[in-house]
């Protein structure tokens, strides 16, 4: 089967084998480029991909992606294929991670509410990495914690632009990031089944109050999924975050509020950390984690190829678990698009901290969350649509309650005969939903 | 009550709270405490009841530590309170013995030893005879019991299960002669057999534990046999039966209570595998608790030849010892571990014990409020990652433990890998990618549902196979019901007409289940794919009635494969 960038699985067979010994407590960080596929196979000992232990003679393929193999005794592996870089380095910070994954697994044991942590610190400074890296840990002991994602712009179990949280049942798969979803259906390890929720943009300040509703529902869902099951009470939610500052407080109190988070933990910046707790030492444990030393900087273009190869996995699949989507032509009047309101100086009145936007405004009635979009080739080419649970009838709150159901492209738009072509992942009509726009688009 | 009266009242409650740190065997906090009783001596009835209280609520593998203070009070203050506690003895000593662990157990008996011959400074006994019979007798009937309550086990049993075991191995072998454990592991199973064709005195508890080990053995063998095709040496992923190293570790004890051993362990130097075995079943013989007589009357508090004793110190080594040997090694089960170990569980499921101290004493250190960044984590790390994990999945690298429990869910685990594997490589089918759950659904969602047995099969189904495609399936409608209604798979609309045979309105082509209409088709094909029914039936009796079948039937679909191929993997 041949699709758009999704190159099959049998071609390194032919490389030889290089050998890498990784002493203990010291891990292996190599790069892949996007469009390269490397084979990784342990031979000795016991090695982890941000917290998850590797099968031993297994060969493991990764595509487009920067990784450590750790391990915290000693061991080796043979890897085939083209790295951009790779070198063996022994200042890791796994020993504190695990420390920290101790220390809440000790919380675990003493209450039946387990810890609800909270991951704070800059861009690219390892926060879904040790979200990751905790997840894994817990489900090796058998904890089912539930992830929470509130990065929009690093999709988790989902597209970018969506807000997730998703139960960690059984071992996380390390060659697709986070793995796969019921909704892939047969896939070669336990899938996972999150709610998601749409924002719509990689960015939280381009739309705050947006950003903040959503974040307020998904906490309601994940509260309420986590209370009903007493394995995951004990075990917790641990909630990674976009890079948010001392300027953000009052976005981190609401999500402290939304999750009930008890535990907060800033990775890698002294100053956010001393200023955090400060804040919140009377109410909840702050601690501080060092950075690792094997984060990278991610450039904007690498996160904009991240993604699109995001998107163009949640309807073809990845190479292990390929998937067909299916096209629909609808006419305009049967379909509700809606996307977030923005009003006319949305941008500036949204970084003016609450209470600084002038009297004027409390003289008007609150602006809307949503505004309703007529379909046209200009508002909705290549556009991501996601497809909400409500009902296109409903009124605008139940809209503004729903999660997603799934994601729709538009592939094309006809004007004239005011008809769209929308690629959907289920075979069938397109469901009577209401469908929300952001600002991703995707072309195949 | 007088005001003194509530003074001392109030002494025993700040006892209590005070005691209730006594969260390990701390000879200091013992000490002081006893002390503490000593200097109230007018408290002491109050004292005597916290003490009481405290062997009560304690979690089971603290009660022993409260026992060790009363011993401490009784021995060392005597009277009064060698009286106040004899008046409820009995209960205290069984109501906590029949919660704690096989091992804590042993310690128990090994105390009401020390109690049967101590005197007091008057030279009389500890405690009254009356309990400290009524306690021998319930301890006679205890661990008589704990023998009976092992099913069966024969030598003559374990050593067809071994010539199985050794058949598969060889199996192996012939696949992978290459791979230089095979033979290590046949010559080993071989001495095993030997052992046991020689050795006819073995206790029950022993056998039941090898033949737990077999059985263990032989089911990895299965599975490395049965997932052969993708791996040219498969990863002995399952026990590796590394006797070597228990047996080292056997050589080099450590702990003080191996010290007077005379059974000749510290002594030998001669590492020759048969010897060593021999020696080790020869003891295994002693490794059930050992009822007390009351001709047992000379006890040191260090008994010897306690063979439980050596087994559980060791396993309490392999715990933190696993760390040491060579960095490449993956740790692997030892025989002798795990015979106690299910000994242990075996008996403790019976009688509903807690086993979680081995875990919480693990992450004592570990604490948020505290400077825990930079502590070192690699004994908790093997301890709590490995030993207690031991079986690795060879295809995902997920680890299980050594329980009856954890051995179903390995089992299920490695069902679930070949029916997914056997399935993806018939791959032809493409499939397409399903909705997300709404809010509710969500909420209500298990994984666990998913993953079930498979056992639970689906009846309708069967009833729906059996009645022929020839039948004609209809629902009437219901006088008080609209006349559409959703197909529950599809969602489509089903209208209803009017049937002139039947004389009533009907939707066709449809049958109604749990008070859903589906189109017939819809239905059936959902359900030949699936236990649909069991799975909504679980959910029901969650109350959690709103469930929606289109996600089953979408996760269903192509989670859980049907019976059939399940039925090859067995064949
Ligand atoms: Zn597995
Ligand atoms: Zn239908």
């Amino acid at each position: 089967m041949s699709l758009p960038g999704l190159s099959s699985s049998a071609v390194n067979t032919s490389q030889a084998n290089e050998t890498v010994d990784i002493g203990a407590r010291a891990e292996w960080r190599i790069e892949v480029d996007l469009k390269d596929t490397v084979t990784v196979k342990v031979t000795k000992g016991i090695v982890e991909v941000f917290g998850t232990e590797l099968a031993i003679d297994v060969e493991y393929k990764f595509t487009g992606q920067k990784i450590a193999f750790y391990s915290h005794e000693g061991g080796q592996l043979e890897y085939s294929g083209p790295l951009v870089s790779e070198y063996v380095s022994e200042e890791t910070q796994m020993s504190a991670y695990l420390n920290f994954h101790f220390a809440l697994c000790k919380m675990r044991e003493q209450d039946v509410r387990g810890p609800r942590v909270l991951i704070l610190g800059p861009k690219d400074c390892g926060k879904t990495s040790l979200a990751k890296i905790l997840a894994s840990y817990a489900s090796r002991m058998d904890y089912e914690p539930m992830i929470v994602n509130l990065n929009p712009s690093d999709p988790v179990f989902s597209i970018p632009g969506t807000l997730t949280g998703t139960p960690v049942s059984d071992i996380l798969d390390v060659e697709d990031g986070w793995g796969q979803t019921y909704t892939t259906g047969v896939a070669p390890l336990h899938p996972k089944q999150p709610t998601v929720r749409y924002y719509g943009s990689p960015d939280i300040h381009e739309n705050l109050k947006f950003y903040k509703h959503n974040v307020s529902r998904l906490g309601v869902t994940v509260c309420s999924r986590v209370s009903e099951d007493s394995t995951m009470k004990k075990s917790g939610v641990i909630v990674d975050t976009p890079p948010l500052t001392i300027k953000d407080v009052e976005i981190i109190e609401d999500v402290i509020s939304d999750f009930e988070i008890n535990v907060m933990v800033v990775i890698g910046n002294e100053r956010l950390f001393i200023d955090l707790k400060k804040k919140f030492q009377a109410k909840l444990n702050v601690v501080k984690l060092p950075k690792s030393g094997g984060c990278v900087e991610r450039d904007d273009s690498f996160t904009r190829q991240v993604q699109q190869r995001s998107i163009r996995e949640y309807f073809y699949g990845t190479p292990k678990t390929v998937l067909s989507p299916y096209t629909v032509y609808v006419d305009f009047d049967v379909v509700k698009v809606y996307k977030p309101f923005v009003d006319a100086g949305g941008l500036i009145s949204s970084v003016l901290p609450i209470g600084e936007d002038g009297l004027d405004n409390e003289e008007k009635k609150p602006d809307p969350l949503l505004q309703s979009l007529e379909p046209s080739s200009s508002s909705l080419q290549h556009c991501v649509l996601a497809i909400l649970q409500a009902d296109k009838k409903s009124d605008e709150d139940i809209i503004l309650r729903s999660s997603v159901l799934g994601f729709g492209v538009v592939t094309d738009v006809d004007d004239t005969k005011s008809k769209l072509r929308i690629l959907i992942p289920v075979p069938g009509r397109l469901p009577d939903r209401a469908m929300l726009l952001g600002s991703f688009r995707y072309t195949e | 009550m007088s005001v003194d009266e509530k003074a001392l009242e109030a002494l025993g409650d700040d006892f209590y709270v005070a005691i209730s740190d006594l969260t390990n065997n701390s000879r200091p906090m013992i000490t002081s405490f006893t002390l503490l009783a000593q200097e109230n001596i007018d408290a002491a009835e109050y004292l005597t009841r916290a003490v009481e209280k405290r062997i009560e609520k304690a979690v089971p593998h603290q009660k022993l530590y409260a026992l060790y203070l009363l011993d401490s009070i009784c021995k060392n203050v005597g009277s009064p309170y060698t009286l106040l506690f004899a008046q409820k003895i009995y209960q205290t000593y069984t109501q906590a013995y029949l919660l704690v662990d096989d091992q804590t157990r042993k310690k128990f008996i090994d105390l009401f030893k020390t109690w049967k011959n101590a005197k007091t400074s008057s030279g009389l006994p500890l405690f009254p005879d009356e309990p400290m019979a009524k306690i021998e007798q319930f301890l006679v009937r205890a661990t008589a019991i704990h023998q009976q309550s092992s099913a069966k086990v024969n030598v003559a049993m374990l050593l067809q299960t071994i010539d199985k075991l050794l058949y598969l191995t060889n199996q192996r072998l012939l696949r992978s002669p290459n791979d230089q454990s095979i033979p290590a592991k046949i010559g080993i199973i071989k001495q095993l057999k030997f052992a046991l064709q020689n050795d006819r005195s073995m206790t029950q508890d022993a056998l039941v534990g090898v033949k737990r080990q077999l059985d263990e053995m032989t089911t990895a063998e299965e599975n490395s046999l049965r997932s052969t095709p993708p791996i040219k040496s498969p990863p002995l992923s399952n026990p590796q039966p590394n006797l070597q190293n228990i047996f080292n570790s056997i050589q080099n004890p450590t702990a003080t209570s191996l010290q007077t051993q005379d059974t000749g362990y510290n002594n030998v130097e001669d590492k020759t595998k048969n010897l060593t075995l021999l020696n080790s079943m020869i003891n295994l013989k002693g490794s059930a608790i050992r009822t007390p007589t009351p001709t047992q009357t000379q006890q040191p508090v260090v008994k010897k030849n306690n063979l439980t004793s050596l087994l559980s110190s060791l396993e309490k080594q392999g715990l933190v010892k696993k760390k040491t040997p060579s960095p490449h090694e993956v740790p692997s089960t030892s025989l002798l571990n795990s015979i106690l170990q299910k000994t242990k569980i075996a008996s403790s499921n019976r009688l509903n014990t807690v086993h979680k101290s081995p875990l919480e004493e693990e992450l004592e250190k570990f604490d948020i409020n505290a400077k825990f960044v930079s502590l070192d984590p690699t004994s908790t790390y093997t301890a709590l990652f490995v030993s207690r994990k031991t079986h690795k999945c060879g295809t995902c690298g997920k680890r299980f433990g050594d329980s009856q429990q954890e051995q179903a869910k390995s089992r299920d685990h490695l069902d679930w890998h070949f029916r997914i594997n056997k399935k993806l490589k018939e791959g032809a089918i493409v499939q397409s990618r399903n909705w997300y759950l709404d809010d509710e659904q969500f909420v209500q969602f298990r994984d666990e549902d998913m993953f079930g047995s498979g056992e639970q099969e689906d009846k309708t189904t069967t009833e729906k196979n059996n009645a022929g495609s020839k039948e004609r399936h209809y629902v009437v409608v219901p006088s008080d019901s609209e006349m559409s209604c959703l197909c529950g798979v599809c969602k489509e609309v089903l209208k209803a007409r009017y049937d002139d045979d039947l004389g009533e309105w009907i939707w066709d082509d449809a049958v109604k289940k749990n008070g859903r209409i589906f189109h017939y088709s819809c239905y059936s094909e959902t359900n030949t794919s699936s236990s649909l029914a069991s799975i909504v039936g679980a959910k029901r009796t969650r109350d959690l009635s709103s469930l929606d079948f289109d996600m089953i039937r979408n996760v269903m679909k192509n989670v859980k494969l049907d019976d059939r191929s399940k039925v090859n993997t067995k064949g």
